[in-house]
């Protein structure tokens, strides 16, 4: 696992980090809960576009209280959108620049890697300067932008930043001005100066036929692929260019030995961290289409919990989703379980779901997904999920849920979060509810905040100070879900003589329409 | 340049019928009189479809296409051999085996050249056919289309075409400039217009001060070759999709001309196949749209004409500023006969055609549909009557004012009353939304009912019958009466009288809707 570097004071070789304050690396999120909580699809998301980086880890480990405000500064300076502009802007430019120099080492010929190391020499010094810009034009916030900028504002400062500049871009305009004569037949090439008395030949025939054009034509122009690197023939033809132009390459091969290496260590490293803030924000602009926001929380120092809006990353994330119904969630700070009852195919599991993740982002610094959220930071997201039905071995299926609780029970505190999902579901119900019971009165002896799916209405009123949430269907249409899970008492009832309702309702809707 | 035939002014592209004619194809009984029009073509009868069947014109358009097809039925020749002319040219692709679906510029250009070199032999006999004819037109859509071929496709224009194409043959090979992109490989290229060289600067070519330098490829480097073709596609690239383009062009020209001039040749067949028959045929005068004027003498059913190649009997139409045309009447009577010859003179003369009748006056429609009887619905997702409750409501989603709506015998998959209820509602609400409707009906309640409103904007037919029981098939404006007939059939069938008699309203016996 790599390390991160601690953050420097203001003005040395290296700016601080942007990710941490002491260097220390937290706590990996618990495998099951990283299963059950979908955290996989999630993180899968965050890094698609950033292979190179290697960053799953920075995504799943919850870290310090101090480490948490310490992102959330950073957050919210990237909320500026100039600064988020900026900054992505650099990191693009940084890809592009280290892209470009893996690939050039793998050319053939010199004069092609030179030409490329000129190249992006021009667009380093534009991505340094941009990011110069983004900090200093902002009014930051965050202890660590502030450190990026002075260091950056030396950089940009020093001798050899300045020459690199005016070297390349003297050398750019030179080779913009070197144009050449080819003339192509089947096994030679000829290379001379530029005729200026030969005029473009194209406009020329498309004029001829212009009085035929009818509307916007299909376009028949050919997608030519050039090879990244060159072969024997454009070697030739770039050694008549460089006899015809000898000045120019001269002073590029000078320029190759001078600058190279081209990035300094501590800027990579700095464009790396910054994607833990991007992915972020990246994956927040990309599921806002389905009505859902993100958002910094609020971390409160004791255990209430409130939700605006929270919703189900995985759920977001899915192509097919088109649109959310996002959850709300009150609860005081005595108010540790919670049990959530309702139809099937209601929402249950995804509001459990929404809950675990919401805690376990919180607790690694990120954004969450919901508008607006206040909660405690957890120590632990642990999850007991019901695998699925398996009718041969509901035996084994009831001893490892047993196991599993059992497992869990030893170690929690009362700044853990437990989500039970149908858990004892391989049983009698008798026996469920039992077990249930059971295990509920020693959830509640944890201290530790626990929410609890299950088909048992009877388990919502565990003790007085139970929370009973049912996930809601439409009072006229009970086939339709509302997947709103609201706070009310569990009442089996509702559905079924809804249900009953409904059959008129559908007749007489059909036959208003047919007659109008 | 466009042919302009079917639209004077601004392009609007080729016809487009709404997606939903099938029905009304059918009910209507379009497809023989597509037949008559395409006289063995197919790709006429998809012109006289397509130009049928799009969203009517205005009285200037109709105006505009009439005086085209005034031209077309006096010069038939003439616009055969145009059609011919067009048509052919369209075929260029075919003949010189060309093949644009490719990503090889180079083949590109070879195959949009020789497109081009085979359509510029039929411009040139369009440019002949122009002067041949010259003055013989007196439609502005036929001569303004042959003055623009006169001045746009003269001699000048061909030679430079041809010179042109010559010039794409690159047979000196391609000349072109660029400038060294990032990886020291050439970027921007741009495709000269070199001269010829001739013989004394090739010489010079070899002295030193001209700085010239040659890389010849060694023997066998295919790899080398396939570099060289790739730079010289980069040349080419620009100039091969403008040929391209141009080919395309100039064969939607040809296609666009031998689909409109194709739409008159078809009125034309038409036109042939009814004189044979002896049908009379007239020019319609359109009326403003404002004005709703629906007036006919001795209209007959085209469709009925083609089909039984025979001259049916006309019907007598004054129905200027009517909202409804009710029809009712003895079964047999000619009663669809006459929705339908509505319906197609309508459909026609909103599309610029001759109609079938010795003279017809009308205002263009908002678009013919229909609402007919259906077998049941063999997918068993409806009843009968549901099934017409939800045709019907398809149907209300499409119609906007001054609409024609023909109904035939809708609503009578249930009882009498209740499918009058449901008709009336439906035929009140239609009217007041400022659609016309024809409807041809049984329901007895139903055309009694609107009968007793005595609305001036109603008008009653009854299909006639004579005393005796015999069928005049003619339409007379006359008051709805409580009974079809139906008896009559069941005699003629069965050859005795019903033994089960139904009294009602003091009229005719009548068996419960006889089928």
């Amino acid at each position: 696992m790599p390390t991160i570097a601690p953050p420097g004071p203001v003005g040395t070789a290296a700016p601080p980090s942007l990710l941490t304050t002491d260097g220390s690396m937290g706590q990996p999120l618990d495998p099951e809960a990283r299963r059950d909580l979908l955290v996989d699809r999630l993180v899968e998301r965050l890094t698609s576009q950033r292979g190179e980086y290697d960053l799953d880890h920075w995504f799943t480990t919850l870290v310090s209280a101090q480490d948490v405000a310490y992102r959330h500064e950073v957050f919210t300076d990237l909320r500026m959108p100039d600064v988020r502009v900026g900054l992505t802007g650099f990191s693009r430019g940084l890809q592009h620049v280290r892209q470009t120099l893996a690939m050039a080492a793998t050319l053939h010929y010199e004069a092609e890697q030179q030409r490329w190391f000129l190249q992006v020499a021009r667009d380093y010094v534009t991505s340094v300067r941009g990011l110069a810009d983004t900090l200093r034009a902002a009014t930051l916030r965050s202890s660590a932008l502030q450190g990026l900028a002075t260091w950056v504002d030396g950089c940009i400062g020093s001798p050899r930043f300045e020459a690199i500049d005016a070297e390349a871009t003297e050398l750019l305009e030179q080779f913009g001005r070197s144009r050449y004569r080819v003339r192509v037949r089947d096994d030679w090439v000829e290379v001379r100066p530029v005729d200026p008395d030969e005029p473009e030949l194209a406009p020329a025939v498309l004029a001829t036929f212009e009085r035929f054009r009818q509307g916007a034509p299909k376009s028949y122009l050919q997608q030519i692929r050039d090879p990244g690197a060159m072969d024997h023939v454009e070697a030739a033809i770039a050694s008549f260019a460089a006899r015809l132009y000898p000045q120019a390459f001269a002073a590029l091969t000078a320029f190759c030995h001078r600058y190279d290496p081209l990035v300094p260590e501590p800027l990579t490293r700095v464009e790396r961290e910054l994607q833990f803030y991007l992915a972020y924000l990246d994956l927040a602009d990309a599921t806002a289409p389905k009505g859902v926001s993100w958002s910094l929380p609020d971390i409160a120092s004791d255990h209430e919990l409130s939700i605006r809006n929270g919703f189900d990353v995985a759920l977001a994330l899915r192509e097919s989703t088109e649109h959310i119904a996002p959850n709300d969630c009150e609860l005081g700070s005595d108010e540790r379980l919670v049990i959530v009852t309702g139809p099937n195919q209601g929402g249950k599991t995804t509001f459990a779901r929404m809950l675990g993740q919401l805690h376990f982002l919180a607790a690694t610094g990120a954004l969450v997904p919901a508008a607006s959220t206040r909660l405690p930071l957890v120590d632990r997201v642990v999850t007991i999920f019901e695998r699925g039905e398996n009718l041969d071995d509901l035996r084994g299926h009831l001893r490892d849920d047993l196991i599993r609780a059992h497992g869990i029970l030893e170690h929690l505190t009362d700044a853990s979060l437990v989500l039970l999902n149908e858990v004892y579901s391989s049983t009698s119900s008798d026996d469920a509810l039992a077990l249930g019971q059971d295990l509920l009165t020693r959830l509640e002896a944890s201290g530790a905040r626990s929410v609890c799916v299950t088909f048992l209405d009877e388990l919502s009123h565990h003790s007085v100070t139970t929370v009973s949430m049912v996930a809601g269907v439409h009072p006229d249409d009970p086939t339709r879900r509302t997947y709103r899970v609201e706070r009310r008492r569990a009442d089996g009832l509702a559905y079924a003589r809804a249900l009953a309702q409904q059959h008129g309702l559908t007749a007489e809707a059909l036959l208003r329409r047919l007659l109008s | 340049m466009r042919p302009r035939l079917l639209f004077a002014g601004q392009d609007r592209g080729y016809p487009k019928p709404p997606p939903e004619v099938g029905d009304l194809e059918c009910d209507l009984g379009i497809p023989p009189v597509l037949d008559a029009m395409a006289s063995g073509d197919a790709y006429l009868r998809d012109v006289a479809e397509r130009v049928l069947l799009s969203p009517p014109l205005t009285p200037e358009e109709i105006d505009y296409r009439l005086n085209v097809l005034d031209d077309c039925l006096h010069h038939p020749d003439a616009i055969r051999e145009l059609y011919e002319l067009a048509a052919t040219a369209t075929g260029a692709k075919r003949r010189v085996h060309a093949w644009l679906s490719t990503d090889r510029c180079g083949a590109i250009l070879r195959s949009s050249a020789a497109i081009l070199r085979d359509l510029a032999v039929h411009l040139e006999r369009l440019h002949d056919f122009a002067l041949e004819h010259h003055g013989q037109f007196r439609s502005s859509g036929l001569t303004a289309l042959l003055a623009s071929i006169e001045r746009d496709l003269g001699d000048d224009y061909l030679a430079q075409v041809r010179s042109y194409l010559e010039q794409l043959k690159f047979s000196g090979g391609v000349v072109l400039t660029a400038r060294l992109g990032p990886g020291c490989t050439g970027i921007d290229y741009s495709l000269r217009d070199a001269a010829p060289t001739p013989w004394f600067t090739r010489l010079s070519d070899s002295l030193p001060h001209h700085r010239s330098y040659t890389y010849h490829l060694p023997p066998r480097d295919e790899y080398g070759g396939r570099t060289l073709e790739r730079i010289r596609d980069h040349g080419i690239n620009e100039v091969a999709n403008a040929a391209a383009q141009s080919a395309d062009h100039v064969l939607d020209f040809f296609r666009r001309l031998a689909f409109e001039v194709g739409f008159y040749l078809a009125c034309v067949h038409l036109h042939e196949d009814l004189a044979r028959t002896g049908v009379t045929t007239c020019r319609p005068t359109p009326e403003t749209e404002e004005s709703r004027a629906l007036t006919a003498r001795a209209l007959v059913d085209v469709g009925l004409a083609v089909r039984s190649q025979r001259a049916p009997v006309g019907s007598d139409l004054d129905a200027d500023g009517k909202a409804l045309i009710m029809v009712t009447g003895a079964n047999q009577g000619g009663k669809s006969t006459f929705l339908r010859a509505i319906g197609l003179a309508q459909l026609m003369f909103d599309a610029g055609l001759f109609v079938t009748a010795d003279r017809f006056r009308a205002s263009p429609s908002a678009g013919v549909f229909t609402h007919y009887r259906r077998e049941e619905d063999t997918t068993l997702r409806h009843g009968k009557f549901d099934d017409e409750l939800v045709r019907m409501s398809q149907l209300v989603d499409r119609l906007t004012p001054n609409a024609i709506a023909l109904l035939d015998e809708s609503f009578s998959s249930t009882n009498e009353i209740e499918g009058s209820q449901v008709a009336r509602d439906i035929v009140d609400s239609l009217v007041t939304a400022g659609v016309r409707v024809c409807y041809v009906t049984h329901l007895y309640p139903l055309a009694h009912g609107l009968a007793q409103q005595h609305d001036p904007r109603h008008l009653f037919f009854r299909a006639q019958r004579d005393p005796g029981g015999l069928r005049s098939y003619r339409i007379i404006p006359a008051e709805p009466e409580a009974t079809s007939y139906a008896v009559d059939q069941f005699r003629e069938v069965f050859a005795e009288p019903l033994r089960i008699k139904a009294d009602r309203s003091g009229g005719q016996a009548e068996p419960q809707q006889s089928r």
